[in-house]
Order: C-alpha cells, then sequence, then structure tokens
C-alpha cells in the first residue's frame, strides 16, 4: 500500500466510512508506524478531513420545511406491510427478477467504467509528476506528434508513458517529455507533451483548444507553475506543458512554427 | 429507520429523513431553493414507488438515489453548462488552522463534476460506507475510491487557491501570447 492509499483509508477510518478490521484499514495503520512522510502528513489530513465533513454535514435546514413537506405530500391511508412485502403471487417473477439482477451486477463488476473527463487543471498537474513514476503507456489510442512537431522531433514509443498514474487510468493519456534547443538559452527547454483522445477531454473546455499549433495561445493558470499550450488536431487533443516562464514556451512555439526552407 | 420499517409509514420517512434529503439536494445543487423542490419531489416520488422498497434498513440510500436521479434529470433538461473555474494552487493539505469558508466550500462543490460531487458529498456526510456508496452509485468500489481521491484532491486545491476577483472570465486561463 503506497503513502496515498495509506491517507485515503486513515480518513476513511476516521470517519467511520471503513472499520479498524478492514484489510486495508490494517495495512495503513501498518504502514503509517513505519512511514515517516505519513506520520507528518496524516495528522493535519485527519484534521482538514474532520473540519470538512463537519463543514459539508452543516446545511441550515429551513424553518417550516418539515411541516410544508408533511402538507404537500399527500399521505397514503395506510403505508403497511403489505406495501412493503412482495406479494405471494409474484414470488417467482421476484426470484427471476433477483437472478437477473445478480448475473448483471456479477457481469458489471468486470466491465470497464468509463473514466471522468480529465480537466486542464489535471493535465498540467502531469508537470510536476515524476517520469519515474509513470507507468508505460498501454492506451487504446495511437499516439503520434502533431503535424508540426515531426519536421523537428523523432517519434520513439518508448519514451510515451501513461498518464495520469493511477491503476486503470493509466491509459487515458499519452505523456511525452521532450526538450528543445532555443537560441540565446545555455540549456535546451524541457516540457512535456499529452495527448488525449477529444472525448477524454472535458467538454466544457474543449473550446479552449486550437485547430492547429500554430493558433494555439500560451496560458497559464494563476497559481499553478509554468505555462501551457492546448490544441487539437484529428480526434486528438494536444496539451504541450513548459515549467518556468511562460515566454518560454512561446518562444518555442514560434520556433517550432516558423516556415523552413526546403534546402 | 427502524426494525420495524417494513410497516413504517411515509409520515415517519418524511420525519426520519427530511433533514439528510435537503442537505444532500442542497449540496449537489448550491441552491436552497432548487434543493427543497428536489426535497418535495423526492418524497413525492417515494410516496409512488414505495412498494417497490423491499429492504427497509436502505431507505436512507433510496432516497438518496431518487434525489440523485431527479437532481441529474433536472440538470439535463435544464441543460446546463459545468463550467471550471480554474484557478489553482499546487495540491498539498491545507494548514490544520486552515478554516473552512461555508460559500467558498459550496462554491468549490459546485466547480466539481457531478462524478467528482456526488461520492465526496456522501463520502463527508458520513452517512454511507465505500460499499453502500458504491452500490448506491452502481459503481465497483474501486472506482468510487478512484473518484474520491481526485475529488478530495480537486477540493483541496480550490479551497486553497487565491480568490478570484470578480468579473473575470468563467476560464482563468490567461492569454498573453
Amino acid at each position: 500500500m503506497d503513502c496515498s492509499d495509506t491517507l485515503e483509508w486513515l480518513e476513511a477510518a476516521e470517519l467511520g466510512q471503513a472499520t479498524a478490521a478492514d484489510t486495508e484499514v490494517v495495512q495503513a495503520r501498518q504502514h503509517l508506524t513505519t512511514c515517516p512522510v505519513c506520520q507528518q502528513e496524516w495528522p493535519a489530513r485527519k484534521s482538514w478531513a474532520l473540519q470538512l465533513a463537519a463543514s459539508i454535514s452543516d446545511v441550515p435546514i429551513p424553518s417550516g420545511l418539515r411541516e410544508r413537506l408533511l402538507a404537500d405530500v399527500p399521505m397514503p391511508a395506510a403505508v403497511s406491510t403489505t406495501a412493503v412485502h412482495p406479494r405471494r403471487s409474484s414470488r417467482r417473477w421476484v426470484l427471476m427478477s433477483a437472478l437477473c439482477l445478480t448475473l448483471l451486477v456479477g457481469l458489471l463488476q468486470f466491465w470497464p467504467q468509463p473514466q471522468p473527463p480529465l480537466t486542464l487543471v489535471e493535465l498540467q498537474q502531469g508537470l510536476s509528476v515524476e517520469l519515474a513514476g509513470l507507468p508505460e503507456f498501454r492506451g487504446d489510442f495511437d499516439p503520434h506528434l502533431p503535424a508540426i512537431w515531426a519536421t523537428s522531433f523523432d517519434f520513439d514509443r518508448s519514451f510515451v508513458r501513461g498518464y495520469p498514474p493511477h491503476g486503470m487510468a493509466s491509459g487515458q493519456v499519452a505523456l511525452i517529455p521532450f526538450q528543445y534547443p532555443l537560441a540565446g538559452q545555455p540549456e535546451p527547454v524541457k516540457g512535456r507533451l499529452l495527448i488525449l483522445p477529444r472525448q477524454r477531454f472535458a467538454e466544457s473546455q474543449r473550446t479552449l483548444a486550437t485547430q492547429n499549433f500554430r493558433q494555439a495561445q500560451v496560458q497559464y493558470f494563476r497559481g499553478l507553475p509554468g505555462a501551457f499550450l492546448v490544441w487539437s488536431e484529428d480526434d486528438l487533443i494536444y496539451v504541450c506543458l513548459m515549467p518556468g516562464d511562460p515566454e518560454h514556451l512561446a518562444r518555442f512555439q514560434r520556433s517550432l512554427a516558423a516556415p523552413r526552407s526546403l534546402t | 429507520m427502524a426494525d420495524s420499517g417494513m410497516s413504517e409509514s411515509l409520515f415517519a420517512v418524511i420525519d426520519e429523513h427530511y433533514g439528510l434529503v435537503y442537505r444532500y439536494a442542497s449540496r449537489l445543487s448550491g441552491r436552497q431553493d432548487e434543493a427543497e423542490d428536489l426535497t418535495q419531489q423526492t418524497f413525492l416520488s417515494a410516496r409512488q414507488h414505495l412498494e417497490q422498497l423491499r429492504n427497509a434498513g436502505a431507505v436512507k440510500s433510496w432516497l438518496c438515489t431518487i434525489v440523485r436521479n431527479l437532481y441529474l434529470r433536472s440538470q439535463h433538461q435544464q441543460q446546463r453548462w459545468q463550467e471550471w473555474c480554474d484557478d489553482y494552487h499546487p495540491v498539498t493539505t491545507p494548514d490544520p488552522k486552515f478554516e473552512i469558508d461555508p460559500q467558498e466550500l459550496q462554491a468549490a462543490i459546485d466547480q466539481l463534476p457531478e462524478e467528482f460531487r456526488t461520492p465526496l458529498i456522501l463520502f463527508y456526510f458520513r452517512e454511507f460506507s465505500y460499499k453502500e456508496i458504491a452500490t448506491q452509485l452502481q459503481l465497483p468500489m474501486g472506482t468510487v475510491m478512484s473518484r474520491l481521491s481526485r475529488a478530495k484532491t480537486q477540493l483541496r486545491t480550490l479551497l486553497t487557491s487565491e480568490p478570484v476577483a470578480a468579473g473575470e472570465p468563467v476560464s482563468k486561463a490567461v492569454s498573453i501570447g
């Protein structure tokens, strides 16, 4: 169990959503006794979780709501055991339904669940994630370089990593680290190119993606390091992330998008 | 609901659970008037379908499922646009002395996608176990945990980010190019 899971299970146990007898909670507590990172993080996390639970539950009930409900919802003459017990005559139907439901639930357990679309903020966090911690990309689409990039970069599949790094979601996005020499810079600028199918990108943010790399505008989030470009080609969304001064990314874009001589 | 819940009247169901139903509706919708409408519709729907309730112990989950279904239907009808406020700081656990402002909390919850918002609210209500949340949302427990983890991270980030100046566009991506 890693630190992230440990803190999740400790929080669940603290809030009563898991019990001390749960295997995961036992493992989390064992991890806590030996991990200085979690030992440092847990008190703040616990305090935060308790405060959040209290705050989220704290919704004032409008005065008179109960009375309004009782007045507005017509009461049945009597809601008795006959209303909640299956009727004898339909017992066979109920058994068949239960069997079908059980089979369906069993099938659904093995059915892959769609992941929620990713937002730019989640993608932007791909800038700070450790490359060594990312798995090999095993997604269900074919990542390829944007058209303009292909003239300046060689595409080596062994560099393509899966992002986000957790479990089944690691095939959602292809992450490719790159570097590029900029005139006047002592060191090449480094960045990360994220590629994902259009439908995995948050619908409300798709309008931010321009039609090609040249038209993309350098953007950044206040409070987050680095800057990004986002554009689409075919059915793929591309997000180019670069740490540091956004001007570096702007220069990188101008350099890559500049017309080239045939000679 | 008590053990004798099989014969419990709708009156008792309302009496016992209207608070939870309203709080859940309020956190989901972020609006007091909509929450009250949802609460009323929930109990009207519960009255119509009370005979479907086989397990009296599951009444809480059943009511919450109705609330969510009604909420999702109303969202679909209104075709509301889920906008993001993308004004973030890197994720860290906030200082324990950090105090949560109720209005900022609801604003932050409103910004979470529904897939994240619902399990998060159910989790912090402390009314349901992981397993019960998974059953209620008809998702595997691993999926619920993954969504919860992402929701908590985003909520922490939103709540500890700097306030956004009034009048700025909804998308806080700033063009400098």
